[in-house]
C-alpha cells in the first residue's frame, strides 16, 4: 500500500516566513496564485523537506547566500513538517539554520513513525518503508519551472542537460565531468619531469663532472711531474715554509725589512692565503728589485757623465794654468778705454763725413743763386738806372701830364660851348644871331660850326688823348722797374744772409771757408780719417774680444771643475780633488756596474714564481678535492630525491588512471542507465505526448545519443513518415508538454510506495485546448498518484476545479515578508 | 545520485584503491557538488606531486 502526504507546515523557507501550514488532498491539490506569491516555496518546501535540497539552487550566486532560509525570518532558521499516511502514519521534520551558501548538509532530520529516527536512519527508513531514495527520488517527483524552461534553449548541450534531469542522470554526469583533470595531471607530471631533469643536469650529473674534472686535473698534475705525495697538505704545509724562508733571504740581501708571515694551519684556506700572500711578496721584492736596477743605473749614468765633464775640464783648464787672468783684465780694461775713445771720434768724423756733401752743396747753391741776381741787378741798372734817375723822369712825366690835363679841359670846355650853341639854334632856328644880331641862316651856320669849329677841337682833343696815355704807360713803366729794383735788393739781401748761414754752417764741420777754400779736398780728406778710424776700431774690438774670450773660457772652465767636483764628490762621499776624484769616482762607478749585474740575476725569483705557480695547482687539486668530496657526500639524498619525485609520478600516473577507470564506468553506467530508461519511457512518454495532444503531425517523442562523451541527447519527434529535431519544429507549448510527458511517464516509473508528483507551472506557454487536455490527463494520473500542482493560470485552475472537483484548492492573494496568505 | 549508480561503479572497479577513491569523490560530490570533487582531486595531485 502506498503512502501520501496529508499535510505539510513550513516556517522560514524560501518565501515563506510565518508558520503555515496546508492539507493535502489524496488526488489533487492545487496552489493557485500570481506570480511571485509564494507558490513555488509551497512546492520547494515539500520537495527540500524530501530530499533535503533543490537542485537548480547551486553555483554562481546560490554559492554566496543561503537561498533556502527566508531572508526575513527572525530566528534564522528553515523548518519543514511533513505528515504522510499509509501503512502508517510518519512525520517528517527537517530543518536547518542559515549558513553561507544554499548547498550545506548541516539540517536536522527527524522521522517519526513507530520510534523516532535521524538523519540517515530517517533516510535509510524512508528508501526502506516508502521505497523512497533521498538522492534520486526527487529527480521523478518534482518538476520545476526552471527545467520546463530550459527545453525552450537553443543549445543542444542545455537540451541534453533537460533530459539528464528528466532521466535523473544530470548530476552523474556532472561528476565524471569533474574527473576530467587530464590537464593538471599532465602539468604536474610535466613539472616532476622538469624537477628530475632539473636534478638529473644541475645536481647528480655535475657532481659526476666534478669527479671527472677531478680524474682529469690529476692526471695532468702527475704528467707534469707531481707524484702522490705532492698531491697533499702535508707536502704543502711543507713548501710554504721553504718559499717563506727563502723569501726572508731575499729580502735580507735587498736590504729590506723582514717579511710578515701569519701563522700557518692545515687547512686548504690557510694555505691558499699564504701562498697568495707569498705571490704578493714575491711581487713585491721583484719590483724592489727592479726600482734597485733603475736607481743604480741612474747613478752610474751621473757618476759617469760627471767623471767625463770633470776629466775633460781639467784637461782643457791645464793650457790655462799659467794665465794671469788680473793682468787680463786690465789689458781688456785699457783696450776697453781705448776703444771707446776711437768709437767716438770714429762717429764724429763719420757725422762730419755724412753731414759734409749737403752743407757743400747748400752754401754753393745759395752762393750760385746770389751772384745770379747780382747780376740781374747790375743789368737793370745799366737799363733803368737807379732810383733818383727813375724817381726824375716820374716827375717830368707828371708835371707833362698835368700840362696835358689843362689843354684837355680847355678844349673840352670850348667842344662843350659849340655843342649848346648848336643845339640852340636847331632848337630854335633863329633868324639872327642872338649873340651879334646878324642875319642868319641857322641850317648852315650850324653845318659851318660842325665842319669847322667842332672838328678842329676834336682833333685837338684826340691829339692831347693820345699824347696822356703815352705819357702815363711811360709813368707805369717807370713806376715798375722801381718796384723791380726795390725787389731785387731786396732778394740779394736775403740770399747774401743765406750764404753766410750756409758757409758757417760749413765751417761748423771744415772750419774757415774762403773763396778759395777747396771743399773738394776737404771731403776727401774727412774721408780717409773716417776709414782709418775704422781700420783703429776694428783691431781694437778684435783685441778686446781675443782677451774677452780668454776671461770666459777661464771662467766657464774654472765653473765647470768647480759644479762638476762638487756633485762628483757628493756621489762618492768624498772630499778629494783633481785625479784622486777622479780616481775615486772611477773606482764607484765600477762598483755600482757590478751591483747593477747582481740585482739583473732574476733566477732567485724566477725559481720562487714557479714553485709558487705549482704549490698553486696543488692547492687548486686539492680544493677541488674537497668540494667534490662534499658533493659526493650529497649524491646518496639527491638520489633519493630523484626516487622519490619518480614514486610521486607513478602516483601520479595511478591517480590519473583510476580516475580515467571510475570515469570510464561513470559514463559506461551514465549510458546505459539512459538508454534502458529512455527504452522503458518511451512507450509511456509517448502515451502522455499523445494524451495531451503534443503535435498533430509528430506524434511520437524519441531520445536519442546524438555523441558519446561525453553524452549528448537529441530530443527528437517523429511521424509515421519522417522525423524532426524537437526545438526547430515545435512551439513553445508543444516543448513544454514534450518535457511533462518525459518527466511524468519518469515519475510513474520510479512511483515506488510514494507516488506523489509535483508540477511548478505546468501549463505556462499552453493554449485552452491544451490546458483542457493536460487537465483530462491530470485527471486520470491522480486515480494513481497524488498531484500538486503549483499555477498562476486561472483557466488551468477553472478546468481543474471542474474536472475534479473534490481536489483541494488553495488561493495565494498576496505575498508580503510575513510570507503568502494563503486561503 | 541514483542508488545502484555507486554499486554499478563498484563493482566494475577492479582494486580496492580505486573503489575507496570513488567513494571519497561521491562523498565530496555530496559536501559541495561537481567543485568540490575538483577540489579534492586537486587536493589528491598535490598530495602526491608535493607542490
Amino acid at each position: 500500500m502506498a503512502y501520501k502526504i496529508s499535510a505539510v507546515e513550513m516556517e522560514g523557507i524560501r518565501g515563506i516566513n510565518k508558520p503555515v501550514g496546508i492539507e493535502l488532498n489524496d488526488r489533487l491539490t492545487v496552489i493557485h496564485g500570481p506570480n511571485g506569491s509564494g507558490k513555488s516555496s509551497v512546492l520547494q518546501a515539500i520537495e527540500w523537506c524530501l530530499t533535503g535540497k533543490i537542485p537548480y539552487m547551486r553555483g554562481g550566486d546560490f554559492g554566496k547566500e543561503d537561498a533556502i532560509v527566508n531572508a526575513f525570518t527572525r530566528n534564522k532558521r528553515a523548518s519543514v513538517k511533513l505528515s504522510f499516511k499509509g501503512p502508517q502514519e510518519i512525520m517528517l521534520t527537517r530543518g536547518k539554520k542559515q549558513t553561507r551558501g544554499t548547498v550545506s548538509k548541516r539540517y536536522d532530520l527527524l522521522l517519526e513513525a513507530d520510534r523516532s529516527y535521524e538523519k540517515s536512519d530517517a533516510e535509510l527508513f524512508l528508501l526502506q518503508n516508502l521505497d523512497f531514495n533521498c538522492d534520486e527520488s526527487g529527480q521523478s517527483k518534482f518538476l520545476h519551472q526552471e527545467t520546463i524552461r530550459d527545453t525552450l534553449s537553443y543549445g543542444p548541450t542545455q537540451r541534453s542537460a533537460v533530459i539528464e534531469k528528466l532521466l535523473g542522470t544530470y548530476e552523474i554526469k556532472e561528476f565524471s565531468k569533474a574527473l576530467d583533470q587530464k590537464s593538471r595531471f599532465t602539468r604536474e607530471i610535466n613539472n616532476i619531469d622538469a624537477r628530475v631533469e632539473a636534478l638529473q643536469k644541475d645536481r647528480i650529473q655535475l657532481i659526476f663532472n666534478l669527479r671527472n674534472s677531478l680524474n682529469e686535473l690529476k692526471e695532468g698534475l702527475l704528467r707534469k711531474g707531481f707524484n702522490e705525495l705532492h698531491l697533499d697538505l702535508a707536502f704543502t704545509l711543507k713548501e710554504i715554509g721553504d718559499i717563506r724562508t727563502d723569501l726572508d733571504q731575499i729580502a735580507q740581501r735587498y736590504e729590506r725589512p723582514a717579511l710578515m708571515h701569519p701563522e700557518l694551519s692545515p687547512s686548504i684556506e690557510s694555505l691558499a692565503s699564504a701562498n697568495n700572500r707569498a705571490e704578493a711578496d714575491i711581487t713585491s721584492l721583484d719590483r724592489i728589485r727592479m726600482n734597485t736596477i733603475g736607481d743604480l743605473r741612474e747613478r752610474s749614468t751621473t757618476i759617469n757623465m760627471l767623471l767625463g765633464s770633470y776629466s775633460n775640464a781639467l784637461e782643457l783648464f791645464k793650457e790655462y794654468e799659467t794665465l794671469d787672468l788680473e793682468d787680463l783684465k786690465r789689458k781688456r780694461s785699457e783696450i776697453e778705454g781705448t776703444r771707446m775713445e776711437v768709437d767716438s771720434d770714429f762717429k764724429k768724423a763719420q757725422n762730419i763725413l755724412t753731414l759734409l756733401p749737403s752743407r757743400i752743396s747748400a752754401y754753393e747753391s745759395e752762393k750760385n743763386v746770389l751772384d745770379s741776381e747780382k747780376e740781374r741787378l747790375e743789368e737793370t741798372l745799366l737799363l733803368y738806372g737807379d732810383d733818383p734817375k727813375l724817381l726824375g723822369e716820374i716827375s717830368s712825366i707828371e708835371n707833362d701830364l698835368s700840362d696835358i690835363k689843362q689843354e684837355l679841359e680847355k678844349y673840352s670846355g670850348q667842344q662843350r660851348i659849340v655843342n649848346e650853341a648848336v643845339a640852340l639854334i636847331e632848337a630854335t632856328h633863329p633868324d639872327n644871331c642872338p649873340v651879334c644880331n646878324q642875319s642868319i641862316d641857322p641850317k648852315k651856320l650850324v653845318e659851318e660850326i660842325k665842319v669847322n669849329v667842332s672838328t678842329d677841337i676834336s682833333n685837338k682833343i684826340s691829339e692831347l688823348t693820345e699824347a696822356r696815355n703815352t705819357k702815363n704807360q711811360k709813368n707805369v713803366e717807370l713806376n715798375k722797374h722801381r718796384v723791380d729794383l726795390r725787389n731785387l735788393k731786396g732778394t740779394i739781401k736775403s740770399l747774401t744772409d743765406r750764404v753766410q748761414k750756409a758757409k758757417e754752417n760749413l765751417e761748423g764741420l771744415v772750419g774757415d771757408v774762403s773763396e778759395d777754400t777747396d771743399l773738394e779736398s776737404i771731403s776727401k780728406e774727412k774721408e780717409t780719417k773716417v776709414g782709418e778710424l775704422r781700420v783703429q776700431l776694428n783691431d781694437l774690438e778684435s783685441q778686446f774680444r781675443e782677451y774677452n774670450e780668454q776671461i770666459q773660457q777661464f771662467n766657464h772652465l774654472d765653473k765647470a771643475i768647480s759644479e762638476n767636483r762638487n756633485k762628483l764628490q757628493e756621489e762618492i762621499g768624498q772630499s778629494l780633488d783633481g785625479q784622486e776624484l777622479v780616481d775615486a769616482a772611477d773606482l764607484r762607478f765600477t762598483e755600482i756596474k757590478g751591483k747593477i749585474v747582481e740585482y739583473e740575476n732574476t733566477k732567485e725569483i724566477d725559481i720562487l714564481t714557479k714553485r709558487r705557480g705549482q704549490l698553486t695547482e696543488i692547492l687548486n687539486f686539492l680544493s677541488d678535492k674537497d668540494r667534490t668530496e662534499k658533493a659526493e657526500k650529497e649524491l646518496p639524498a639527491l638520489e633519493e630525491q630523484k626516487e622519490e619525485l619518480g614514486r610521486r609520478k607513478t602516483g601520479l600516473l595511478i591517480l590519473s588512471g583510476a580516475l580515467t577507470s571510475i570515469k570510464k564506468f561513470v559514463t559506461q553506467y551514465q549510458r546505459e542507465t539512459s538508454i534502458k530508461q529512455i527504452r522503458d519511457l518511451e512507450d509511456m512518454m509517448n502515451e502522455t505526448f499523445q494524451s495531451i495532444q503534443g503535435h498533430p503531425y509528430f506524434s511520437r517523442l524519441k531520445i536519442e545519443i546524438e555523441k558519446e562523451d561525453p553524452l549528448q541527447f537529441s530530443f527528437r519527434a517523429i511521424s509515421d513518415r519522417d522525423s524532426t529535431y524537437i526545438p526547430t519544429r515545435f512551439s513553445t507549448a508543444q516543448l513544454n508538454i514534450a518535457a511533462l510527458s518525459i518527466f511524468i511517464s519518469n515519475s510513474r516509473l520510479l512511483a515506488g510506495k510514494l507516488p506523489v508528483i509535483s508540477l511548478d507551472d505546468p501549463t505556462q506557454n499552453m493554449d485552452d485546448e491544451h490546458k483542457k487536455t493536460f487537465v483530462d490527463y491530470v485527471s486520470r494520473l491522480t486515480e494513481h498518484f497524488q498531484v500538486i500542482i503549483a499555477t498562476e493560470d486561472d483557466e488551468t485552475r477553472d478546468f481543474l476545479k471542474k474536472e475534479l472537483p473534490s481536489g483541494t484548492y488553495y488561493e495565494i492573494q498576496s505575498w508580503d515578508t510575513e510570507g503568502p496568505q494563503i486561503s | 545520485m541514483k542508488q545502484d549508480f555507486r554499486k554499478f561503479v563498484e563493482e566494475k572497479l577492479p582494486r580496492d584503491e580505486e573503489k575507496e577513491l570513488f567513494r571519497d569523490l561521491l562523498e565530496a560530490y555530496d559536501r559541495g557538488e561537481a567543485d568540490e570533487v575538483k577540489t579534492a582531486i586537486q587536493e589528491l595531485i598535490r598530495g602526491i606531486s608535493g607542490a
